[in-house]
Formats: C-alpha cells, structure tokens, sequence
C-alpha cells in the first residue's frame, strides 16, 4: 500500500527507479552470465560464488575491489562532465596517462618532504591532463573538429609517450620489466591507515586516493548544480539552440567540460600512479579510461552515481580474477560475462519493458 | 447513408492523463470534418488511434463497417483500408526524388524492375487534376513545405485514400497557399472522399469544413455543422466559459512618437551559414510604446534577420542602434544587458531546455546576473522568491516550479519565454511567431500583456508568418520579401490584401 502511494514521478521517485532499473539490468547480466557458464560445463553457483567472494568477502577482496575502484570515478567524472555538455570525450585514457606521466616526472625528481611532494605531484598530473585536453576542447569549440576523433588520437599519441618515457627518459636500468624508476617516499599517496589511525585498520594497501575521490564526487555535484558554469554545462548539453538564444557562450561551455574533464582524469592518472603503481610498468593504466564510459553509464553522469558504479566495476574486476582462480572459469568466460552486464546496462531494454520502468510517454499531442 | 468510419467510445490514458475519454465520431464520404481543439484536448491522439499509430485502451473503430482488431490495428492496414493521414512532421525522405517517395511501399513493378513510367505518370496526371503543381523527379529536400505537403496529400492519393487526416495543415502555409491547400481539399470532397482537418483556427475550419467536432479535455463537447455556428461559439466550446477574446478594443493604438526610437536598425546584411545574402541592407525603426511586425511568408530571411538582432548571427555591414547605442557588434548578453528582451521563433529549439524544471528555465540567462549568484555560485533562495514571483504574475500554470517545461502546456511553457524576456525591463523585445502553435485562449492573454508593456511605453518588435497576429497587434508592418523590405504601411492604411500581394509579390 506505500508503494500504492509512492509518488514514482518526484525527483526521489525517479532516482529510485535509475537505481532499480540498473540493479535489474544487473541482474539480468548475470542470468544470462549463467547460462554461458552452464553451457561450458562448470557450476554455476560456484562461479558466482567465487565471483563474491573475489569481490566482497574478506580483506584482500574488499581492498582489491576498492583499489579498482577509485581510479574509475575520476574516469567516470571526466567522461560524464562530457556528457552532460553533450560531448563524447573518448580523451580521459590519454589524459589519465598523462597526469600518470607528470606524477611520477615530478615524484621521481622532487622532493619537498611528506605531504607537499604528493600534492605537487598530484597538480602536476592535473595540469598535464588539462593540457591534453585542451587542443580537442580548443578544436572543437572554435573550428567544429570533432571531439571523438581528437581527443581518440590524443589518447594513442599517451599511450605511445608513456612508453617512451617508460623506456627512455625514466627509465629505470635495474628493472627487469621494462618499468620506469620509482616515485620516492615523499610523493607516494600516504595508505589510509595512516590517516584514520582511530579506525584501526591494521595494515592495507588502500591509500589516501580513495579520500581524494570521494571529496572530487563532492566537488563536482557542487560544480554541476549549485554554480553558474555548471548550469551552463547542463543547458547546453540539454539544447544548445536555447543556450546560445539565451546568451551562454557555448563555446566557452565546451572548453570548460573538457579541460575540466581533462584535470579529473589527470588527477586519477596521479592518484593511481602514486597510491598504487608508483612508477609506470608495461601494462600501467591500461582501459582504466575506456572503462569511465560504463561507470558514467551506470551513474547516468550523477555525479554522487559514481562512487556505487565504480564499486561496482571494482568488485566485477576482483571477482572475475578469483572466479577464474577458485572456480575455473577461463579467463575468456570471465571477460565474456563482464561484456554482458555492461551490454544489459547500456541497453537496458529488458529492464525498460517491465511497467514501472515504462518512459512517461509523450504528450498527447 | 452507411458511415466510411465509425469510432466508438474511443478511450486513451497516457500516464494520468485521460487523452481520448469514450469519443464516438462518424465520418462519411464527400464530407470535410473539422475536428477542432486547444492544443492538448486529444485530437492528434483521436486521429492517431483511427490511423493505427496509438492503441486505444478501450472502444471499437469500424472502417467501411468491418470490426478492426485494435490490438493488431497499424499504419499498414489504414493505408490499405483507404485511412492516410498527413502529420505536422511530414513524413518524407529528403534525399529522394518526388515520385520515389510516392511509392515508397507499394512500388509499381515491370519485370521485377521499379516502374518509373508509371509511378511518373501517376504523379503528372493527378498534378493536372488538381493542379498540384508537383514534378516527378524533383529532390524532396529541394521542395517547399506546401509543396511537400501537396507531395503527402498525392501519397494518400496514390494509395487510393478515401479518407484522408491533416493534422493542422495550414499551421505551415501563406494564406495564398492555405486558399488553394482548401481548393484541392474541395476537389477531393467533391470525388466522394471524407477529409478530416485537425485545426484551431475557427475561421478556417469555418470557411472550409461542413461538419464540425469540438474536443475539450479528451471529450466530444460538441457537433455542430458550420452553417449553425459562429466562431465565438466554437471558441466557447473548445476553452469553456471564462474566454475572452482579444479584440480590437483591447488593442489601444495610442502611439507616442518621441523623437529618438528605442530601436534603429541601418542597412543591415547578414548571410546564413553557406554565406548567402539573407538580409540585404534591411533599416527599420521602433519608438517607445509602439508594436511594429514584420510580416512575410516563411524562409525569406525572417529568421536570420531575427537572430541577427538577437545577436546569434554577424551583422555583416550596416548598424543596430538600442536605445541610441551602437550594439551592431554586441553579443546575445551584451543586447540583453543593454535592454533587449528576446522570445526567439521556436519555443522548443530556441526557447526552453525541455528536460530542465520550470525555476531553470525562468532563470536561464540571468543566471550570471550580481543578483542570483554570488563568485558563481547560484543564491537559490533568491532565484526561488524571483521564480515564485514570476509564476504568480505571469499566471504560469504548473504544478511547482521543479517540474519539467516538458509537462507544460504550449501557452504555459511561451508564458516562460516571455517571462524571462521582460524580466529585467528590456527597452525593446523582440518577439518571433509569438502565438504559434498555441491555443486561442493562451493567444489573448499573450496579446494583452504584449499591450500591456506597450502601454509601459516598452517598443515591440514583431516576426510574424501569420497575417491574423499582425493584423490584431501591429501600429506598423513591414513586409518582408526576398531579404529586402518591400513595403511599410500602418494600421490606418493596411488591408489584407494589400500585405498579402506584398508578400508574395503578386501585383
């Protein structure tokens, strides 16, 4: 009977139903998951028990989950700041990669003890993101060249300077991996244990990063709803014809979202290199900017959306490795069920067809 | 004689909303049906259920005495029963030739190959017969919009219609254009076909339709014949009791001409975006307290001209003076700053962030105004006080200001627009097709607040593609042709008909 009573058109109503509809998309993922799992001959309870336990149960998996977690929100926020402009940012991996490249530059040959080499670091990783971003935003707003193509090929020409870098200019002679040197002490992101002392954590390998994230989904629900430039954002994502007939400058709008989306994903570049990484190896920041479409997907470019789907996608991640561990799921298994559930929540349709979740149609006329 | 058509007790919710509510309707041949509505009542709806494009909730639609199976009742079997319908968004491929489009579906075939010449032919013999006036092989993209609405009317003719739905047909069209748009509806009665005009235009439907049904609220409220009625009669009928009507005595036309007007364009050019010449060299002028329309058929530089003085498109040569300053150069903002209020053509594009809530919407623009932000950060409470204010004195019909402007009606959501226009006391506004698409009832209240600033000794500029808005508002009209001005006149000395000879260009 509350349920009768619940007002599903309110602004409450409508976040529960995203929530809802996701959950269920979810869901049906996994169903379908199941059956390919079933089909290859092995349990499917002991799959899915293997993927929570990889993903929730215990130490190791809840830190492994939240460690796979953090460097997403900052993808995620980049990305949907693009979105919610109506721009397709495909730039946050090579911008990621060049805040990474800026951290550990500065990590490796600076220090200014504790505290103040991190956070030099982590400006710098800002500052080269917005950098990469810039000649996409600049391109796109004064001359048209669309920003897919742009900030895509921005992202290869990261991918092939980290690897430079990697192997030449810090170049570390005493690896055997190839990897770079490795950011001192100082520039390393203090582990959270540290920092709240009184919550007796005992030894973690979670890092202050995961602090950092959070206070930038705060920073950036406040961007997008309570000032002037964020506003401007979402109306010229909504309809740029209204915007431009009502005197916002679009593009200045346009090279606000992706600058700013370059500065988050430079910021998760920083953050992952010194909380986790410390120097860049061959497989460093890897897909982790591909990946921030599907949690700005899942969120719906909620800025507060961003932390559960990122949760979400560091749990599917620790789970999938300790299915193919525990339960013997082949990796190409694993890989395919993760396809599917992001499949199922980009398409919801299945979801959608059930009534509650029905679009309020059109108007009549 | 037997009914063509026979809709019974025809029930549609969408969501909470009750858009057909048990409608009986009879259509019979050689008869033009107006069906008559404020925007919202369910017209488009009925018409949409009959067509097979919505599925009634409840009732039966008998086509030539057969039962349709509502469940399973689509586009594909109204066409073939003899149903067509021409929506207000044509349903056309552009890219396609006139005759390709004429048989997209039902090509005719000659050893498995299109048969041009007959699909050709067809299109040229029904072109004499009703002077259509179509060529065959002409792109669609390159057509007029009443020459793609001839092309929509020759389909429904190609799939052999015996009855045909037009969804506000003359909402697009010149009045010379709507004369011989009713010539052809004529023709096609007088051959035994059952036409069906979605309008709410009272004089239109009264000049052409011989059976009238008046919806209000998803209801038949009443069937009448255009001999029985008048057109307050209708307009009782479609908005209930409390309409007024704007009338010539709410129009004072009580001009102050001082001696500077408020606005003073020169010699203006302005080019579209292939930079073509859209506006060559136009001057006008509007003093305090004046409404000056400018008047013209659809496409012939109106809207550049518009978004020229709104600041959204370069003023190539010659200047705009606001208020005696040079703003040729200013931005949208500048203009606003320095009093110009806008309401730009097309509510939906230009006007409104649709999936945004009302507050946004009325405060769109002004949002980096000292007084609702502060180091840019929005000062909510007194956007709200502002909002609530606004809501009150503009009679803004809408549940609370959180709610989408997608939920509003048109005469709600145009009451924003112009809310926000003359917010800040602009010296001059500058509105474009003001009263398009919106009830008539919606149309007075706009028109007497349009009075009102006037009367505030506020200078109004009008765009405006319907000759009736001119002729009710305007102290002055300039007639717009080809890019250039082709001729000024007053109120004292404008007919009809001279206007419209200016506008086409017929002498």
């Amino acid at each position: 009977m509350i349920i009768m009573k619940f007002n599903l058109d309110s602004p409450l109503g409508k976040a529960i139903r995203t929530l809802l509809l996701q959950v269920i998309s979810i869901i049906f993922g996994l169903l379908v998951g199941a059956i390919a799992i079933k089909l290859s001959g092995r349990s499917v309870v002991d799959a899915y028990t293997a993927l929570y336990n990889g993903a929730f149960v215990g130490r190791t998996s809840l830190e492994l989950t939240i460690l796979n977690a953090i460097p997403l929100v900052f993808t995620g926020l980049s990305i949907a700041l693009g979105f919610r402009a109506g721009l397709f940012n495909i730039g946050a991996e090579g911008q990621l990669i060049l805040g990474g490249i800026a951290a550990t530059w500065v990590g490796t040959t600076l220090n200014v003890g504790p505290v103040f080499t991190t956070a030099l670091a982590l400006m710098a990783a800002a500052a080269a993101g917005l950098i990469w971003a810039f000649p996409a935003a600049w391109l796109r707003a004064k001359k048209g060249a669309h920003e897919v193509i742009t900030t895509l090929m921005l992202s290869y020409i990261a991918l092939h300077l980290m690897n430079f870098v990697r192997k030449n200019w810090l170049y570390d002679p005493q690896s055997t991996t190839e990897s770079s040197i490795t950011v001192n002490e100082n520039a390393k992101l203090v582990l959270i244990n540290k920092v709240l002392p009184f919550f007796e954590l005992g030894n973690t390998r979670v890092h202050t990063g995961v602090l950092i994230a959070i206070g930038v989904v705060v920073v950036m629900w406040f961007f997008l709803y309570k000032t002037i430039w964020g506003f401007e954002v979402r109306i010229v994502g909504d309809n740029t014809s209204a915007a431009s007939a009502s005197g916002v400058s679009v593009s200045r709008t346009i090279i606000l979202s992706l600058c700013l989306g370059g500065v988050l994903a430079g910021l998760g570049g920083g953050v992952q290199l010194l909380g986790l990484y410390h120097r860049i190896s061959v497989d460093s920041f890897v897909g982790l900017g591909f990946t921030g479409f599907f949690i700005a997907l899942l969120a719906q470019n909620q800025p507060l959306g961003m932390i559960p789907a990122a949760i979400f996608f560091g749990a599917l991640r620790a789970g999938a490795l300790n299915m193919q561990f525990q339960a013997n799921v082949p990796m190409s298994l694993t890989e395919f069920l993760q396809g599917i559930l992001i499949l199922f929540i980009a398409v919801p349709v299945l979801g959608k067809s059930l009534k509650m979740f029905k679009a309020i149609p059109d108007e009549s006329e | 004689m037997e009914p063509i058509i026979k809709l019974e007790s025809i029930t549609k919710d969408f969501g909470r909303v009750r858009a057909n509510d048990s409608v009986d309707m009879e259509l019979y041949p050689g008869e033009v049906v107006g069906l008559l509505g404020e925007n919202g009542a369910g017209k488009t709806t009925l018409m949409n259920v009959l067509y097979g494009l919505v599925m009634p909730d409840e009732g039966q639609i008998k086509i030539k005495g057969e039962n349709i199976d509502i469940g399973g009742h689509s586009p594909a079997d109204s066409i073939r029963l003899g149903v067509s319908m021409v929506h207000q968004e044509f349903m056309l491929v552009n890219r396609l030739s006139v005759m390709e489009n004429l048989i997209i579906g039902e090509e005719p075939t000659k050893h498995g190959l299109i048969d041009k010449g007959e699909a050709e032919g067809f299109v040229r013999r029904l072109s004499d017969k009703y002077e259509l006036e179509v060529d065959p092989n002409d792109i669609v993209g390159d057509l007029s919009v009443s020459e793609r609405q001839r092309l929509e009317i020759l389909r429904a003719l190609y799939h052999q219609a015996k009855v045909l739905i037009l969804d506000e047909p003359t909402a697009v069209l010149a009045p010379s254009e709507v004369q011989s748009l009713f010539n052809i509806i004529r023709q096609l009665r007088d051959d035994g076909m059952c036409i069906v005009l979605i309008a709410h235009k009272l004089k239109e439907v009264l000049s052409i339709c011989h059976r009238i049904y008046v919806l209000r609220e998803g209801k038949i409220v009443g069937e009448t014949t255009a001999d029985e009625t008048t057109q307050d009669k209708l307009a009782h009928l479609m908005v209930g009791e409390d309409y007024q009507r704007f009338s010539e005595e709410d129009r004072k036309k009580k001009v102050i001409k001082t001696n500077s007007p408020v606005l003073e364009v020169s010699e203006i050019w302005v080019s579209d975006t292939y930079g073509n010449w859209q506006v060559k060299g136009i001057s006008l002028d509007v003093y305090p307290g004046e409404i000056v329309s400018i008047a013209g058929i659809a496409g012939n530089g109106q809207s550049q001209l518009e978004q020229a003085l709104a600041g959204l498109l370069p003023i190539k040569k010659g200047q705009v003076f606001l208020d005696e300053k040079n703003v040729t150069n200013f931005s949208v903002l500048e203009r606003k700053k320095g009093g110009l209020g806008y309401i730009p053509q097309d509510r939906h594009e230009y006007g409104l962030a649709l999936s945004f809530s009302v507050k946004d919407n009325l405060i769109l623009g002004r949002h980096r105004l000292s007084r609702f932000n502060r180091w840019g950060v929005m000062k909510y409470k007194k956007i709200e006080k502002a909002v609530n204010q606004e809501i009150k004195d503009f009679d803004i019909v809408c549940e609370s200001m959180s709610v989408e402007a997608r939920s509003l009606s048109g005469g709600n959501q145009q009451k924003v627009v112009l809310a926000r226009a003359v917010a800040d006391e602009p010296k001059v506004l500058l509105a474009s097709q003001i009263g398009r698409g919106l009830d008539v009832s919606a149309i007075a209240n706009i028109y007497r607040y349009l009075q009102k600033l006037c009367d505030e000794g506020k200078g109004i500029l009008l765009v405006s593609f319907d000759l009736d808005e001119v002729f009710e508002l305007s102290d002055r009209i300039y007639i717009m042709r080809g890019g250039e001005f082709v001729g000024e006149l007053d109120n004292q000395n404008a007919t009809r008909q001279k206007v419209g000879e200016l506008m086409t260009g017929a002498e």
